[in-house]
């Protein structure tokens, strides 16, 4: 190329390289965000599931201070 | 007359927008833009005074001219956002600025490969390269500042307001060689009257700078996605979105 190869594949080169990583950057970005909505989609059930089972385990000693109130009441 | 506009500042159909072009963007840029680069380096004649070395300006010129045009992009959309208030207008101001950090770096780099050879020099302080490097600081600013605030719509406005204080630069790049007396050669095709460059070179150059475009705009579309992702992560349209994903995945395996 009459001695100018090495400037002129350097450009090329070096541009391509350029908009490769910013290519790769946009579509790792992407595939890190579905990830992280997943994340968060299961986090939230997780706490949905802990309050429900909070809830149940609450009610379980509710109903069974109760049946220990009336057992008393019936022994007296 | 612009209502018809209104609803894509809704984060969810400038999603589906984006969806819609995607494709037409990435294929079209791939055609043109290595079609015109490969134009330029197989086919279109050398230069008598250049020789070979001016190839490089399949890339130089497209990448110089997108540079600023990425810019006035980015300063537009910053304008809607602080003006009007719509927060996908930020979104779209902050998808662009990486692209243009980059095709500013490469009309830099570019260009030094281009200077050594003919100028003799990498660099040289002169109007147009010191301008167009201020406009590679100015995206880096508007980059960084958005990411010094936590509060996002804070940081919009501040980034806004960068990016918009900065076009003063742009009319600086342009007319620099003319204002100036600087190294870097005049305006060629853009400016009035007929382009200074033979047709068989020009053709070429033109087609590079449309892939060019081209490019940018597939990949601004992608990065426009990621961040209405990043930013509406709790809404239940961005749920079901990931959900259809995952399960055409899964489907495909």
């Amino acid at each position: 190329m009459g001695g100018y190869g090495l400037f002129v594949w350097l450009s090329f080169g070096g541009s391509l390289l350029a908009l490769l990583m910013l290519s790769a950057d946009s579509l790792l970005a992407r595939r890190s965000l579905l990830t992280q909505v997943q994340a968060e989609v299961a986090r939230k059930q997780r706490i949905e599931q802990g309050q429900i089972a909070q809830k149940a385990v609450q009610q379980k000693s509710a109903q069974q201070a109760k049946e220990i109130k009336v057992e008393k009441v019936n022994e007296s | 007359m612009w209502k018809w506009l209104h609803p894509y500042a809704k984060t969810e159909r400038a999603y589906q927008l984006c969806q819609a072009l995607l494709p037409w963007f990435a294929y079209s840029a791939l055609l043109s833009f290595s079609g015109g680069l490969l134009w330029g380096l197989a086919f279109a004649p050398a230069d008598y005074q250049q020789g070979d070395s001016f190839r490089i300006i399949y890339i130089h010129v497209p990448s110089a001219i997108l540079s600023m045009g990425a810019y006035s992009a980015m300063a537009i959309a910053a304008f809607i956002g602080l003006v009007w208030q719509v927060r996908t207008a930020f979104m779209a101001m902050m998808a662009l600025a990486p692209i243009g950090a980059t095709i500013t770096f490469i009309a830099l780099f570019t260009g030094s490969a281009w200077g050594k050879p003919m100028w003799g020099t990498w660099w040289v302080w002169d109007a147009r390269l010191t301008s167009e490097l201020i406009l590679l600081f100015l995206y880096l600013g508007v980059i960084f500042l958005y990411k010094a605030f936590d509060d996002k719509r804070q940081a919009g406005k501040a980034a806004g307001v960068m990016a918009l204080v900065g076009v003063v630069n742009l009319p600086v790049i342009h007319y620099s060689v003319q204002w100036w007396n600087t190294l870097h050669q005049g305006a060629t095709i853009t400016k009035f009257g007929k382009p200074s460059i033979a047709p068989e070179m020009l053709w070429p150059l033109l087609l590079s700078l449309l892939g060019l475009a081209l490019v940018m705009g597939a990949i601004f579309l992608l990065r426009l996605q990621n961040e209405i992702i990043r930013r509406e992560i709790h809404r239940p349209w961005v749920v079901a979105l990931v959900n259809r994903h995952i399960g055409k995945a899964g489907g495909q395996e």
